[in-house]
């Protein structure tokens, strides 16, 4: 019985991973106290981070796979590889919200899960979905959810940050439009996977179309010069909103990116526009985030800055346009996930102040916290044994094996950037002295955040041992590239 | 005189929808105001969706676009309520100066 069951969950996994989430945000609104909310949260993203590993596990993981077919939901290397790193972010953020939910009113705690469920459901649908109308709708029901979480903060701030928001996502919405129906008209293909073999008739407004799909995306995970919303986002709403947008809203849309960029760059015509749009953007991203980052006064909008910086890094890898430069993407999403909860739910778990110097001594107050900010500090600096360091040194790889000695050169650039905005992170922690420290709070509910942090610091650590990380995102960039001409 | 040459018309919609796109992209990015920013969506939006039709693009997806900027409206809307009873105002200015203002008192307390 039970053997059946899983085998008919993983025939519909790509199903599952969009429905489980918002059939418990549904679940969530009709239960009855706010805890119970919670369980069912985690349950049911839980069954998401199962369904989504057992599907890597099994096709990435064991010899040559081909993709799921013809289905309008179906996984494919890198829609697979981005809906386990969001399915594993979204359970973690899911779980520390046990930790922070007493930071929104009573009533509003279970409507405030019931978003972040939408938010993964939808980029997880994202990812799975195979036509430009599954993408549009399902990113857009992640994104409108977002824009609702944020703005449910109790500080008025946040909905400074909404209203941000709302104006970012009416235009990217709008240009993604304008893009997919430019594409439709000119290629006349509805699914992405038709794109590399697909007879082009208007190559020009054809590329056009795949560039404004591409800066769209990229408005969505915050790019350069498309970032002003996330730091005004970041900065004043929840500790729980923060980590959901940071670790599952930018990576979700990120992972999306990769995934159009991947069918795009192989068709004739396209290509030359779709990795001109990434690197521009990417080096934008890292030379505008990193020295954002660089002056940032409040730990939230210097970690939303750094975010946009480590995105211009994913971008420069899949600018490269080979399976290697792919594969380092996957890496490099990972990498600023982990990162995000480790060092964001480090600011939730010690309940510092927001500013810089709320960090001095944190490390020897609040040792646990403290570790976790230190070892997602060290990924984004790309200190080696780290993931961060796994994701640039292959992209570097990447980069030199296509001759783009340049793109190298502006990763290794966003490391050094890194080193000074995470230095100063490590350096307020361990090496200065509070002036007036913060009183640590004492919430019992407090404790669910630890397990949270440690699965952060972990998935960090892979950087250690990353043999299977390395075959999983390897398998994932060859499967769309195989099925290019 | 009105034209029927199907291509004429097109191009004319054509041109209607990038005019409105570009006018809403204009007022998203140069409004002070969180009220003509919400203007802005709106029109960008109804840009997006009229060049859907005039390229033809699937019915669904005119149906689904349609849906996502009345939902940007509405979230929209709301957001713009709570500003003007949380600040008292709607001009981004006064938001920005009242948010620094807060955040100084913050870090000084």
């Amino acid at each position: 019985m039970t053997a059946s069951l899983i085998e008919i969950a993983r025939a519909h996994a790509p199903l599952l991973l969009l429905t489980t989430p918002l059939l418990a945000a549904a679940l969530i609104l009709l239960a009855p106290i706010s805890r119970l909310s919670w369980a069912i949260g985690v349950a049911a993203m839980s069954g998401n981070v199962f369904l989504a590993m057992d599907a890597a596990t099994r096709h990435l993981l064991a010899g040559p796979w081909g993709g799921d077919g013809v289905s309008p939901l179906a996984f494919d290397g890198l829609g697979l590889a981005g809906a386990a790193i969001i399915a594993c972010t979204g359970a973690l953020a899911v779980i520390a919200a046990g930790a922070v939910m007493r930071q929104f009113e009573p009533r509003e705690r279970p409507l405030a899960l019931a978003l972040s469920l939408c938010v993964c459901g939808g980029w997880q649908g994202a990812l799975v979905a195979q036509d430009l109308l599954g993408v549009f709708l399902a990113s857009e029901t992640a994104w409108l959810a977002s824009v609702a979480l944020v703005s449910l903060s109790s500080d008025r701030g946040a909905l400074n940050g909404a209203m941000r928001m709302i104006s970012a996502g009416a235009a990217s919405a709008a240009l993604f439009l304008l893009g997919a129906a430019l594409l439709m008209r000119g290629t006349g293909v509805v699914r992405m996977s038709d794109l590399p073999l697909a007879q082009i008739a208007a190559p020009m407004s054809s590329a056009v179309g795949a560039a404004l799909i591409v800066v769209s995306l990229a408005v969505k995970a915050a790019l350069a010069p498309f970032h002003g919303w996330l730091a005004a986002a970041l900065g004043r709403t929840s500790a729980f909103a923060a980590i959901m947008l940071a670790s599952v809203g930018v990576v979700g849309a990120l992972a999306v990116t990769a995934r159009f960029a991947a069918y795009a760059i192989p068709a004739p015509s396209l290509g030359e526009s779709v990795t001109s749009v990434l690197t521009a953007l990417g080096v934008a991203s890292v030379g505008i985030g990193s020295l954002q980052a660089i002056g940032a006064a409040n730990v939230r909008r210097l970690a939303a800055y750094a975010g946009v910086a480590q995105g211009g890094g994913v971008l420069l890898a899949l600018g490269l346009g080979s399976p290697a430069g792919f594969a380092a993407a996957l890496l490099q999403m990972a990498a600023l996930a982990a990162a995000g909860i480790a060092v964001l739910g480090g600011v939730a778990a010690s309940g510092c102040k927001l500013s810089v110097d709320g960090l001095d001594g944190l490390g020897r107050r609040a040792p646990l916290s403290g570790a976790a900010m230190l070892v997602g500090a060290l990924s984004l600096m790309g200190a080696p044994l780290t993931l961060g360091f796994l994701g640039r040194w292959r992209a570097i790889e990447a980069a030199v094996g296509v001759d783009l000695w340049w793109s190298a050169g502006m990763i290794i650039a966003a490391s050094l950037a890194g080193a000074i905005y995470a230095g100063r992170l490590i350096e307020r922690l361990y090496f200065r002295r509070a002036a007036t420290p913060t009183p640590i709070q004492h919430d019992p509910w407090r404790v669910v955040i630890f397990p949270v942090l440690f699965g952060s610091v972990l998935a960090l650590a892979l950087g250690l041992e990353p043999s299977v990380l390395l075959r999983a995102a390897q398998a994932a960039s060859l499967q769309i590239a195989g099925e290019a001409p | 005189m009105i034209s029927s040459d199907p291509a004429l018309l097109m191009r004319v919609m054509v041109a209607a929808a990038m005019a409105a796109v570009i006018l809403g992209l204009v007022a998203l990015a140069t409004s002070t105001n969180a009220g003509k920013r919400l203007a802005g969506a709106a029109t960008v939006m109804l840009g997006a969706v009229l060049a859907l039709a005039a390229l033809h693009a699937p019915q669904i997806f005119i149906s689904a676009a349609t849906a996502v900027s009345f939902g940007y409206a509405a979230l929209g809307a709301l957001v713009l309520i709570r500003l003007q009873e949380a600040y008292g105002d709607t001009e981004l200015a006064a938001i920005d100066a009242a948010d620094d203002d807060a955040e100084r008192v913050g870090t000084e307390s």
